[in-house]
């Protein structure tokens, strides 16, 4: 049985037991993790240097020619290789700024996403879906085949490093022809930093006879930072499949690949999700036993129920408070994230300012007539810095702002808890082990970091579902203004210069920081649009996310008042019938919230192990 | 005869600068060795570096070019310090440390190449180690095997693009042959990076790139070589390669050397592969793991088919075995041929010899303009004015400096010129060291009449485009240079016609 059945079958009870105890809200909690469950998308991103072999890689490991793969051309728009039972084919286009999604043929696939076929075809197309029942993709896995990057100086470049929190695991491509180089290894290392999951492919060993010493090589380079080197040789893989030579498929190496991502990548991705899905379980199965304790407490002591009542009733009060805008989490969210905005609004201003500063220096001592050319490769070198750096600041500040929220949130909701659990008398008899009282535990059922954890894994996939899409195309798709064009303007009069009156000089080096400046405007104005879209999204998922865990907590506190209410008013023959009923469901609770904390604790001690 | 010309009048004229320099600036010291230097250059043969990134087949190329195993070529990054191969009556090595002049040092072999017993030096601290040989292509060029830029060693990568940079003092190569697997962004932009002054930049006049390692493009199938002649075709299009370099070949070096290398037990070993039957030799072809497998396969031993691999990379066997097997080449001889005619190094070598070596005068010129220039602004003269403005003089009048900034001019786009006039400019500008059919882009046979006819119809063509009342300032520039060109070509043909 998979993690994701054992979770799913958890999952289940969850929702039975909400709404046996009436509480649809709860039901929902579960069902929509369980559709992350159901659909365990796990994105891998396929990446290096131009013509290393990463579509043939893709297509060895989903084992047909799925990619199209060309000697001489390269791929030139991102494409996502999915399972689906009939093959079909999406391509997602621009239309001024809007992103349209049109089916295309199988077969025309070169003609969407190789260099040949952009250029001949004038598409705008930001990213190709391609759906094939291939046994390696059935459990979720998509393969993104990327195109090549030009090094982390390059905006491709930058921009996988941006799509990095959204992907599961990264698979470098390097053919054996030699060594990695400088630029390669530096990429390696700016990948780990973001994404855990880093690994190697040597491509093309079927040619390279040496390519034991560049493994070797390679191993060294990469120790302690990626996992491989793989050697893969994707034109045997091909060769194996079409002649079914089991021999040969052995050869290719491939096997051990699609066992890596079957394992740590895969398994690793269902045990975090099932792992989720019992937290969320044992948080819901917390909220049930809430008003199941109060009954009990006042079937044990009519006397105190009144006063059990009115505690509730403050209970109650909090928990709406922290639904409504007057929760101190909201403010939390409005501060963090009025914050987050400005700072990352300055970010990009301040980052952009030093280029165009140091463009306005490099240029006051001398003739851009004469230095352009060694300056602009430069310039777009700063330009992807400057973009990869500010991706990287924008996730590192949301998780940071995620994480402040939900220490907020979890710190009210506990008081809440403590006042429903005050006024339900301490009876320990019954501890959930989502409640224990050194709370290290919470209310929500999972460690203090837990909410947090949750909020920013649903965010991360939705995100990543909904818009590293078009921010993949969208900023491949940068207006990049054509190198060639941006220095025309200054060479021209390039000669003779001595003659030239130093008015023309002064012209030039204006309009060489002009020309600087409307570059580093159009890729800023891109990023920065993207950066707030980004911001904006997150900040409603956090806000939607909690307001959500507010009302569960509104509602456990009303369905407990209402308990405390209805046991007051009944005879004492019916009050002993239903202390043993209640006894017997939060037993029943009991078992669920154990069962959860069981799978998530065997969870991780295999995920350490 | 036709076409190559004599020392020209630009030679000449930059010789006697670099002379009159020499006397001005007799006993200065910083500008009396440059001088020293610049004057022995304009004697010596053209300084070619081969450049690319790390493994790019840089050295392979260089022993292709000569046809020994000079430089080392192995699994690893080999060249590590700038070497230059130079003609020589001896075998003799130098080594420079910076700073210093040439110290001898003494050559030996090394697994095959040539290298030098370490002596009291550290690699780090040599600029460049100097190899001098008797081979006849050294005789036309000097060749300059560059340490791989990308390279992993911080050092060895820095010392490659100081190469090829050269922030201070003059470009140390008067053209480059710039070889990559794939030219994309990087080599693009470390293209874009070598330069110095107007001289040492890769400009469609001094630099040519190289498709390298083409036997491996497409899983070496064997139509390898056909893929690599599309992608260079691609390139020669692509309008960033275009202002760079000149044009871009395909070649396969190690399919070049091996070939040059044969003996006549490979050839009888390939031709006992072909023997056994095409279901053999594809299984046995598959990959080089397969090919280099230990037990005897169809009567070849484990180390003759480990050397074929050596030396013609499994491409090479793959259509060695097949030029067998279809009878295209019968004999051993026969055999070296076909391969090295497949691995494209003679297209290369007809390519430097006419843009390279034939312009070689042109293109010392230009780095001599550039030294002098620099000189006369870091150092000047009291009396430097006159100096100055003949130096001026020599750069503005000079016709073929005209044409040269002319076809960088059209190459990045500069020049309101139609597709046709653009390619009629650039074989005439580019092609200086050609015959002039070529040059007009004439079948070589055509009478001198017809060859007249067309010059004069040209003539009037480009009077006509350059007195157009209504264009545009560059075109009618550009018209004007071309009108010239044409005309000095008229001047040629009239007094003694072509026989």
């Amino acid at each position: 049985v998979s993690d994701r059945e054992i979770a799913v079958r958890l999952a289940e009870h969850g929702i039975k037991a909400a709404t046996a105890y009436g509480r649809p809200d709860l039901a929902d909690r579960i069902r929509s993790s369980i559709d992350r469950i159901l659909d365990p998308t796990v994105r891998v991103l396929v990446v290096g240097e131009f013509k290393q072999g990463k579509s043939s890689l893709v297509n060895a490991i989903v084992g047909r020619p799925v990619c199209p793969v060309d000697d001489d051309v390269a791929t030139a728009v991102p494409t996502a290789v999915r399972f689906a039972e009939q093959p079909v084919a999406m391509a997602v286009v621009r239309d001024d700024d809007d992103l349209r999604r049109q089916p295309i043929e199988v077969t025309a696939l070169p003609a969407w996403v190789t260099e040949a076929g952009v250029e001949v075809a004038n598409h705008e197309v930001e990213l190709v879906e391609v759906g094939v029942a291939s046994d390696v993709l059935r459990d979720g896995l998509v393969l993104v085949d990327l195109p090549g990057v030009g090094g982390l100086g390059s905006l491709p470049g930058a921009v996988t490093m941006a799509s990095l929190p959204y992907a599961r695991a990264v698979v470098f491509v390097s053919d054996a022809a030699q060594e990695l180089t400088a630029p390669e290894l530096d990429f390696v290392r700016g990948l780990t930093r973001q994404c855990p999951l880093v690994a190697l492919v040597d491509s093309k060993i079927d040619i390279h006879p040496a390519w034991r010493q560049v493994i070797a090589a390679d191993a060294s380079d990469i120790a302690g930072l990626a996992q491989g080197p793989f050697a893969v040789s994707s034109e045997l893989a091909s060769k194996a499949a079409e002649s079914d030579d089991d021999v040969l498929a052995a050869e290719s190496g491939v096997v051990p690949v699609v066992e890596w991502l079957r394992g740590e990548v895969l398994a690793g991705a269902a045990r975090r999700d099932a792992s989720l899905m019992a937290e969320v379980v044992g948080a819901v199965a917390a909220q049930l036993a809430g008003p199941l304790e109060a009954e009990r407490s006042a079937l044990a002591d009519p006397g105190a129920a009144a006063a059990l009542a009115a505690q509730l009733e403050v209970a109650q009060a909090e928990a709406l408070r922290l639904r409504t805008a007057a929760g101190r989490w909201q403010q939390a969210l409005t501060d963090a994230f009025a914050d987050l905005s400005g700072d990352l609004d300055h970010d990009l201003r301040y980052r952009v300012r030093d280029v165009v500063n140091a463009a306005d220096e490099t240029f006051d001592g001398i003739d851009p007539a004469k230095t352009w050319d060694t300056y602009e490769p430069q310039l777009r070198r700063d330009v992807a810095g400057l973009v990869a750096d500010h991706y990287r600041i924008l996730d590192e500040r949301i998780t940071a702002a995620t994480e402040t929220v939900a220490a907020v949130f979890t710190e009210d909701a506990e008081s809440v808890q403590a006042t429903v659990r005050e006024a339900a008398g301490g009876d320990r008899s019954h501890d959930l082990p989502g409640r224990s009282p050194d709370s290290e535990r919470t209310l929500t059922g999972g460690k203090r970091a837990g909410l947090g954890t949750q909020a920013l894994t649903l965010l991360r996939s939705s995100y990543g579902g909904a818009i590293m899409l078009s921010f993949l195309g969208a900023t491949i798709g940068f207006p990049v203004v054509a190198p060639a064009a941006l220095g025309v303007g200054l060479m021209l009069g390039a000669h003779g210069l001595r003659q030239e009156s130093s008015r023309q000089l002064l012209q030039r080096r204006a309009q060489a920081k002009a020309t600087v400046r409307s570059y580093v405007d159009e890729i800023s104005f891109v990023v920065s649009k993207d950066s707030r879209d980004r911001i904006r999204f997150s900040q409603r998922h956090l806000r939607d996310f909690f307001a959500a865990r507010a009302s569960e907590l509104y509602q456990s506190a009303l369905a407990s008042l209402q308990a405390v209410q209805e046991a007051t008013g009944s005879a004492s023959v019916d009050r002993e019938t239903r202390q043993a009923d209640v006894a017997a469901e939060l037993d029943r609770i009991a078992w669920l919230a154990r069962a959860a904390a069981d799978i998530r604790a065997a969870l991780e001690e295999r995920a350490g192990s | 005869v036709n076409g190559v010309r004599g020392r020209s009048p630009l030679a000449v004229r930059v010789r006697a600068l670099v002379d009159r320099a020499r006397r001005d600036y007799d006993g200065h010291p910083q500008a009396s060795p440059v001088l020293v230097e610049l004057a022995a250059r304009l004697d010596e043969p053209l300084r070619v570096a081969i450049a690319g990134r790390v493994k790019s087949g840089k050295s392979t190329l260089v022993n292709a070019l000569v046809g020994e195993p000079l430089a080392a070529t192995e699994v690893g990054e080999c060249t590590r310090v700038v070497t230059w191969y130079r003609s020589g009556h001896r075998y003799r090595a130098f080594v420079q440390r910076a700073g210093s002049g040439l110290e001898p040092a003494t050559l030996r072999r090394l697994r095959g190449a040539v290298d030098i017993e370490p002596g009291d030096w550290t690699p780090g601290e040599l600029e460049r180690i100097v190899i001098d040989w008797p081979a006849a292509v050294l005789g036309s060029m000097t060749l300059i095997d560059t340490p791989g830029l990308g390279s992993l060693s911080a050092p060895v990568g820095a010392r490659a693009e100081e190469f090829l940079s050269q922030v201070h003092g003059s470009s140390p190569a008067d053209a480059v042959v710039y070889l990559a697997r794939h030219l994309h962004g990087a080599d693009v932009r470390v293209l874009e990076a070598f330069r110095d002054d107007d001289a040492g930049r890769p400009s469609p006049i001094n630099a040519v790139a190289v498709v390298a390692r083409a036997d491996e493009i497409g899983a070496a199938r064997p139509t390898a070589m056909d893929a690599a002649a599309r992608v260079a075709a691609r390139y020669r299009q692509d309008p960033q390669i275009r202002r760079l370099c000149q044009t871009a070949v395909p070649v396969a070096g190690m399919l070049a050397f091996g070939s040059s290398q044969l003996t006549e037990s490979d050839f009888r070993a390939v031709g006992r592969l072909a023997e056994a039957g095409q279901p053999v030799t594809d299984e046995l072809l598959l990959s080089t793991d397969r090919f280099a497998m230990d037990d005897e396969v169809a009567g070849l031993e484990a180390v003759e088919r480990r050397r074929l691999l050596d030396l013609l990379g499994l491409f090479g066997v793959r259509i060695a075995c097949g030029l067998l097997r279809d009878g295209v080449v019968r004999t051993g001889p026969g055999l070296a041929v076909a391969l090295r005619a497949r691995s494209g190094i003679d297209e290369l070598r007809a390519l430097l010899a006419t843009q390279f070596a034939a312009r070689s005068d042109l293109l010392k010129a230009r780095v001599a303009l550039a030294t002098l220039n620099r000189l006369v602004h870091e150092v000047p003269l009291a009396r430097g004015a006159s100096f100055e403005s003949e130096l001026e003089r020599v750069e503005a009048d000079s016709h073929e400096l005209t044409e040269l900034r002319l076809l960088v001019a059209v190459r990045t786009g500069r020049v309101g010129l139609g597709d046709e006039e653009i390619a009629e400019v650039e074989r005439l500008v580019e092609r200086s060291g050609a015959p002039i059919t070529e040059r007009l882009g004439l079948a070589a046979d055509v009478g001198d009449d017809e060859l007249r006819r067309v010059v004069t119809s040209s003539v009037e063509r480009w009077r006509r485009r350059a007195e157009h009342p209504l264009a545009p300032r560059d075109t009618v520039d550009a018209a004007s240079v071309v009108l010239r060109t044409y005309e000095g070509i008229l001047l040629e043909l009239e007094p003694a016609p072509v026989g």
